[in-house]
């Protein structure tokens, strides 16, 4: 415990010796209190007395407290904590270790009564302090600004601490790896920043083949049900076909005349015929004219009444039989899009299953300090407001993913990386 | 400075833990690096047998790449050594609970820069597992002990080399160790404070607490050693108490003038003929013969031929006549038994020449040093570096013999 506290104050030590690590902690706060200076109102959001209307950010969209949870987990969590912080972080710890491992810095640690192991291990948990003071920082800061501005005091986003700490230690362990191969800094930062872009871009590429497999897939469920509801109405409609032929077929004996005068005349002169002397007539001409237009109206309602309506009805009919044809056509061709972005979607996700899950650790913040419902009202309105049926659906689905998914594939990682880094450090002679 | 506040020295003998009163107790100790990409295995340390006493000051010296280093390194689990038998302070070596016993300042060692004087010295106690108010205690005291108790609040990264290295030997002594590896503790420190350091070392000595130097300054050593092991080329060379490596190299130096022509020749002559009845030289000079060698070609050797207390005698004896145009020369008897010299003594007053001096002279550690390091064969110093054995070379080496093997087949 004595050795293990002395590498953590030493630690200290050395962070509190670094300029950076007071900036990083300057721009903290700068951060935080940037963040507690828009406000939200029924029209959009509120900077320096402006309003700017964001039609999908207003206080019919997210309770205030929910927009300042939403600006921290955006602004203070994805872009500044999770990378601007981070390669401040990464800079100011990647030379740890190829310090540590130094000839002549050496040679005084492992002369001491502590276990190469646990040497190793307690200057790599060391390394995270920077990561874990900075997000200490931010998450009382934050919870000030959602208790003094938004109003609800929640101490949800403490839980910054461990998910930074948690996303740092995926990319300090590449550091501490290649530090340790290399004893090079400048290629340990190198190497570290490489694998965290990688693990960005294959996130990245795993979310967009996610968002298209989503959209494929609800586009052949859609096609689906549309081609459900095109066969049901073509059904229905061929019963009323049958029976008005039935119908039509005993009084057409009287009708058969004026059935086959008037067809032609239903096609044009409908919207035609009333309108004109409407039109012609100025004053008071709309009156005298009345009876004939009563009279039209009659024949009309007459017509659709009668075999009229059995042709619109056939008509109706072939059209939704080229409809139904056309979705025959469709489907299977969606299908396949649907099949060939799921092929690609498991690939990638092959893939980024043995990564860490940087991007997702840093979401898990949203996910504890926001409520479910407040993210799913936020959705509806962006949803109604960009009229994308489909927007939040990876979202969504990212946030079903489970703990164990996204922490643990994140450590087992780690594990590997680190142990790989541990085992170089027991067997190398100094 | 002031006296060093540390436990009397009854409390680390009573401890009783090594077997017997050796500290270190080494046998077979090897290192092989393993050669990469094809490259040959470099034998750093060749079977070392080792054995410091508690409570001395063990001195182990050696050329530049003999492996001292290594071996210390080995001792402090630094190094994983290759085959290692024995005991260290009464464990394997590579026991790390031990290591809270041992103090230990490596070479060019580098201090947090960050940190200063005082927090080095918490910083590695604490590390070495002493309690916080032993750490303040000591860290005072110690800083006293080398002299920097003005400098205990500024920053490494503001010393001198001097400085770092009275730092180190402060920081070696944190854990309040019964044993204290020094890898050349007087580098690059100036002659004052080489003589600080010196009388630090005699301290802890006088507390009971085992040195272990490590040093090519041979003189700094002479000074302090009890005991001296000398490595070369991966292997113990010979070890033991100065006295004792020293011993055969004892002698008796007289020097005088005589009454010559001047020639170195003729000196020696004049003065093999004066000591005739008790000495037998070989070669007797011819004075026709003029040689064009130096002085040094011209000494004449021989033995004893007295019997000195009845005792037959074939103890070397030798003449080194001085330069041309100097009377003057040196007789040098292989023995460091005064009486030895007394017969001598008489015969050259009842002669003509003139004794200037009588001496007892014994080798330094610097002409054991030289003679451990020259190849027997060549004369030559040996290659620096330890042994490497280079597959390729080796390879080269059969291919070739094969070569010549075939030719002479045909």
């Amino acid at each position: 415990m004595r050795q293990t506290l002395a590498i953590f104050l030493d630690a200290y030590r050395e962070l509190n010796s670094r300029k950076l690590f007071w900036i990083v902690l300057a721009i903290s706060v700068a951060v935080i209190l940037a963040l507690a200076l828009p406000s939200i109102n029924d029209r959009g959001v509120v900077v320096f007395g402006q309003t700017l209307e964001i039609p999908f950010l207003t206080t019919k969209s997210v309770s205030p407290v929910a927009f300042y949870k939403f600006l921290f987990s955006w602004f203070g969590i994805n872009l500044w904590l999770a990378w601007g912080a981070t390669i401040l972080a990464l800079i100011s710890t990647a030379g740890m270790i190829p310090e540590m491992v130094s000839s002549g810095a050496i040679e005084l640690v492992l002369s001491k009564p502590i276990s190469r192991v646990r040497l190793f291990l307690t200057k790599f948990a060391a390394g995270l302090m920077f990561v874990a003071l900075q997000a200490a920082v931010f998450g009382v800061g934050a919870i000030l600004v959602i208790g003094l501005r938004g109003g609800s005091w929640d101490a949800s986003p403490l839980m910054a601490v461990p998910l930074m700490v948690l996303f740092f230690s995926y990319l300090f362990s590449v550091c501490a790896l290649v530090g340790m191969l290399t004893r090079s800094t400048l290629l340990s930062l190198l190497a570290t920043v490489l694998v965290w872009l990688g693990t960005w871009g294959i996130a990245t590429a795993e979310q967009f083949l996610l968002d298209q497999r989503l959209r494929h897939e609800r586009e052949t469920q859609r096609l689906d049900t549309q081609l459900e509801t095109f066969r049901t109405t073509l059904s229905t409609i061929e019963a009323q076909i049958d029976e008005l032929r039935s119908q039509g077929a005993a009084e057409s004996e009287a009708l058969t005349p004026d059935d086959t005068a008037s067809q032609p005349t239903v096609q044009e002169p409908v919207p035609a015929d009333p309108s004109p002397p409407t039109r012609r007539g100025p004053g008071g001409g709309g009156r005298r004219n009345r009876p004939s237009l009563v009279e039209a109206g009659r024949a009309l309602l007459k017509q659709l009444d009668g075999a009229d309506g059995l042709s619109s009805l056939e008509r109706n009919r072939a059209s939704i039989q080229n409809q139904v044809r056309r979705l025959e056509e469709q489907i299977p061709e969606a299908r396949e899009r649907a099949d060939g972005s799921i092929r690609w979607h498991q690939r990638i996700f092959v893939v980024a299953a043995v990564l860490p899950k940087t991007g997702e650790t840093k979401r898990l913040f949203q996910r504890f300090v926001l409520d479910k419902s407040d993210v799913d009202g936020f959705m509806k309105i962006l949803m109604e407001e960009t009229g994308d049926e489909d927007v939040g659906a990876v979202e969504q689905e990212l946030d079903n993913r489970s703990l164990v998914w996204v922490i643990g594939t994140s450590l087992a990682f780690e594990f590997v990386i680190l142990g790989a880094a541990t085992w170089i450090f027991i067997r190398r002679d100094f | 400075m002031t006296t060093l506040n540390a436990q009397p020295v009854g409390a680390t003998q009573a401890s009783g833990r090594f077997a017997g009163d050796w500290v270190i107790d080494l046998a077979n100790v090897e290192k092989v690096y393993a050669g990469r990409f094809r490259r040959g295995n470099v034998h750093a340390l060749r079977g070392i047998d080792m054995r410091v006493h508690r409570g001395s000051v063990f001195g182990l010296l050696g050329p530049n790449g003999a492996g001292k280093s290594t071996l210390v390194k080995i001792l402090m689990t630094v190094i994983r050594p290759t085959r290692c038998e024995g005991l260290f302070l009464g464990a394997p070596v590579g026991d790390k609970a031990n290591l809270k016993r041992v103090g230990y300042l490596p070479e060019h060692h580098r201090f947090p820069e960050y940190l200063t004087a005082a927090q080095v010295l918490d910083y590695f106690g604490a590390l070495s597992d002493v309690p916080r108010a032993d750490r303040r205690r000591r860290g005072g005291e110690l800083l006293d002990l080398v002299g920097l108790n003005n400098w205990a609040d500024k920053k490494v990264k503001e010393f001198s080399k001097g400085m770092r290295q009275r730092l180190g030997i402060a920081n070696a002594l944190t854990s309040d160790p019964d044993l204290v590896v020094l890898d050349e503790p007087t580098d690059g420190v100036d002659p004052v404070g080489r003589r600080d350091i010196r009388a630090v070392l005699a301290r802890l000595r006088d507390e009971g607490r085992t040195v272990f130097l490590n040093s090519h300054l041979l003189s700094e050593l002479e000074m302090i050693c009890d005991r001296v092991a000398i490595l070369v080329q991966g292997v113990v060379s010979s070890q033991g108490t100065i006295d004792e490596l020293t011993r055969d190299s004892r002698r008796y130096e007289i020097d005088v003038t005589s009454d010559s022509t001047g020639t170195p020749q003729a000196t020696a002559a004049l003065l093999a003929a004066s000591l005739a009845s008790v000495a037998r030289f070989e070669q007797p000079p011819s004075p026709a013969v003029q040689s064009p060698g130096g002085p040094h070609g011209l000494s004449l050797r021989g033995t004893l031929g007295h019997q000195a207390q009845g005792v037959a005698n074939t103890t070397p004896i030798s003449i080194e006549p001085g330069a041309m145009g100097s009377s003057a020369a040196t007789i040098k008897v292989a023995s460091d038994d005064a009486r030895m010299i007394q017969p001598i003594i008489d015969a050259l007053r009842a002669s003509s020449a003139t004794i200037r001096a009588i001496r007892p002279v014994r080798s330094s550690l610097e002409d054991l040093f030289m003679q451990a390091v020259t190849d027997p064969t060549t004369g030559l110093a040996l290659a620096p570096g330890a042994a490497s054995t280079n597959k390729r070379e080796a390879g080269n080496a059969a291919r070739a013999g094969l070569a010549t093997g075939r030719e002479a087949a045909r």
